[in-house]
């Protein structure tokens, strides 16, 4: 072929095909509409799952922060107040920073320890008896450890604490027999263990969290701090003893569901494009029964049975009807031409099982939990009508029947994010309202079914608690 | 012919992800599009799935245009490129069979396109292997240097050179058949 025949040849199909135009068929439109729609909803979904994970991870975090800080007070419930007549240990917290200096004289407190009774007076509980005989030997044994720890404690010290006399020791040492009320709150803040007066901790607890909620617990098994009037990592041995809290909540209110269709195989496409377009109305409500139980402080344990119901409305069309309007010659008049629709309800009922992890905070009478935790669905029941590869309607329960069944009865795991704002009315009653979010982990419909259908539940409820008891 | 401002509107609506202006800007560009995708593809099923990948692709690095040249280039790189990643990964499920050209080896006179409309032109360049398909189609129409090819597929550019000259020799034989020219 000589050089001149093939810029020819080149030549003729640049200018017959360099802007060829052709019309693409519309299914192309439907097709990168549905894939934008998904790319978009799928972006939410990704976002939506960062942020439950990093709200997860916060509260995790503050959780931690909230359980690991050294504060005695927190960890050793208030006793009975001690009587005139039973001189008992002050609690660590409740001493003076000042205290450090009197390590140098240590052979001042067995004197007044060993006068600690051993069994309990009247109004006394016998558990804080049994700490209080705990926190005789740990004294022992702190007064018998090397003094180099006060070197410890005396950097950790405030200089609050540094400018205190060594007489004040006798008179704190003398204020330990009375109740914790007579310590100086000034001077009580200022103690390495951050909070010092039992009384104030309680108070600012109290303040804190719900005033119906939290009740001092009676039973302490807490373990005893080896090194009790020094502080120190050991006061970080106390274990927390939750509260005995148990609360039934009823919940009740409407949600909206965010249905992802999409398909792999994009000879569906058409169809989920025109069942996008179809649906015309969702309804949909969500009940539950959920019993909550603490498992530490301040962190709950919620499980129940939540129930979905779910209704969606298809208006499709399904051809046109024309009319002619014919005089008397035979000639048309008129052509009217009216779209012939198929109306269906699809309902979905999904049962199940929630297990939450909630975080609390109380101001007053007004309560805040935040919950996250799975939900395993046991059943799902669907009926209604779902086109199939020809485009005809069938009802789902024939689809069912047979091998290609479009839904699954389990639609397994979902994640679950929700918030409890409430009011306690009382130490029994509370309400609340509660929005949460639920995304189904894997679509609803089956391998076999080409088109996956996944669901992201919006709700918002409403609802009472009940404490049981506490 | 759209002015540039109304363009500029459609893609400001398109970056906030309005779905209407994202249809005005697909049927301002579809069919020419579409016209390149049928060069590449093999059918027009294929051309089909091209083009709506592509498009999911414009829109979805639209914000990578600078509005330095024009918009209409911008967008026929972008289905050029996606037309040649689309063959890539799909190369495994087309067998491409190396058609003979032994029996016209003479030259066709020019009378022999005369006859040739733009659809018949098509369906002669969707016969051709893909690479042959590729590098003319690159070469012959859109204009690049075969530098420019084996840097755009990663062959080597004699590779270029001689799927180019094979490309022509079949498209050559392809007219020949249409005409009945059995020489």
């Amino acid at each position: 072929m000589s050089i001149d025949k093939r810029q020819w040849l080149d030549d003729y199909f640049r200018a017959q095909l360099k802007d060829y135009r052709t019309t693409p068929p519309p299914r192309v439109w439907n097709n990168i509409y549905s894939q934008l729609r998904r790319d978009k909803k799928i972006g939410y979904t990704l976002g939506g799952r960062l942020l439950a994970g990093l709200l997860a991870v916060f509260f995790l975090w503050l959780w931690w922060i909230d359980t690991s800080v050294i504060d005695p007070s927190t960890t050793i419930q208030p006793v009975d107040v001690p009587q005139e007549n039973t001189p008992a240990i002050v609690e660590p917290h409740s001493l003076n920073p000042t205290v450090a200096r009197t390590e140098s004289k240590p052979q001042t407190l067995p004197t007044q320890i060993t006068e600690a009774p051993q069994a309990p007076t009247k109004g006394q509980h016998p558990n804080s008896v049994k700490k209080e005989t705990k926190l005789q030997d740990s004294s022992r044994s702190q007064l018998s450890t090397p003094p180099n720890r006060s070197s410890e404690f005396a950097r950790s010290t405030t200089p609050m604490a540094k400018t205190a006399t060594p007489s004040s020791t006798n008179t704190l040492l003398s204020d330990a027999t009375a109740p914790p009320a007579a310590v100086d709150r000034s001077t009580a803040k200022a103690t390495p263990f951050g909070r010092a007066s039992t009384e104030r901790n309680n108070a600012d607890r109290f303040h804190r969290l719900p005033p119906f909620r939290h009740r001092p617990v009676q039973s302490i098994t807490t373990a005893v701090p080896a090194s009790l009037p020094i502080g120190g990592s050991d006061c970080m041995k106390l274990v927390y003893r939750p509260y005995h809290h148990r609360s039934l909540e009823i919940s009740v209110g409407p949600f909206i569901s965010d249905r992802l269709l999409y398909t792999l195989d994009s000879s569906w496409q058409d169809l989920i494009f025109k069942r996008n377009e179809a649906e015309s109305q969702r309804r949909s409500w969500n009940a539950s029964i959920l019993y909550r139980w603490s498992v530490a402080r301040d962190v709950y344990i919620k499980s129940g049975v939540q129930v979905h119901m779910l209704r969606e409305q298809f208006r499709y069309q399904n051809g046109i009807d024309v009319k002619y309007i014919i005089n008397s010659n035979g000639d048309t008049i008129k052509r009217i031409e009216k779209p012939h629709y198929d109306l269906f309800t699809n309902r979905y009922t999904f049962w199940d099982i929630p297990l939450y992890i909630s975080y609390t905070w109380g101001i007053h009478r007004i309560f805040v939990d935040l919950n996250s935790g799975i939900t395993f669905n046991f059943f799902s029941q669907q009926s209604g009508y779902l086109y199939d590869y020809e485009g005809k309607a069938k009802p789902m329960h024939a689809l069912l029947e047979n091998a290609n069944s479009p839904f699954r009865r389990f639609a397994g795991l979902s994640l679950s994010l929700s918030l409890n704002l409430g009011y306690q009315f009382n130490p029994q009653f509370g309400a609340f309202v509660e929005p949460g979010v639920q995304y189904f982990l894997r679509p609803l419909s089956t391998e076999a079914y080409p088109i996956k259908q996944k669901y992201v539940f919006y709700r918002f409820n409403l609802g009472v608690r009940y404490t049981l008891f506490e | 012919m759209r002015r540039k401002s109304d363009i500029s509107s459609i893609l400001e609506g398109c970056l906030r992800g309005d779905a209407k202006c994202q249809k005005q800007l697909y049927e301002l560009y579809c069919e020419e599009a579409f016209g390149i995708c049928r060069r590449y593809a093999r059918n027009d099923q294929e051309a089909e799935d091209m083009l709506q990948s592509a498009f999911v692709n414009i829109y979805r690095y639209l914000h990578k245009f600078e509005g330095r040249g024009s918009f209409s280039s911008w967008i026929r790189t972008i289905i050029v490129h996606n037309c040649l990643v689309y063959l890539k990964q799909h190369r495994h499920m087309y067998r491409n069979i190396e058609i003979s050209d032994q029996h016209y080896a003479t030259e066709p006179a020019d009378s022999a396109f005369s006859h040739l409309e733009k659809e018949d032109l098509l369906k002669m360049v969707q016969q051709l292997p893909d690479g042959y398909r590729e590098v003319f189609n690159l070469f012959a129409i859109e204009g690049y240097s075969h530098r420019e090819i084996a840097a755009k597929l990663g062959i080597a550019e004699s590779t270029s050179r001689s799927q180019l000259t094979k490309a022509r020799r079949l498209l050559r034989n392809l007219i020949i058949k249409s005409k009945n020219l059995v020489l």
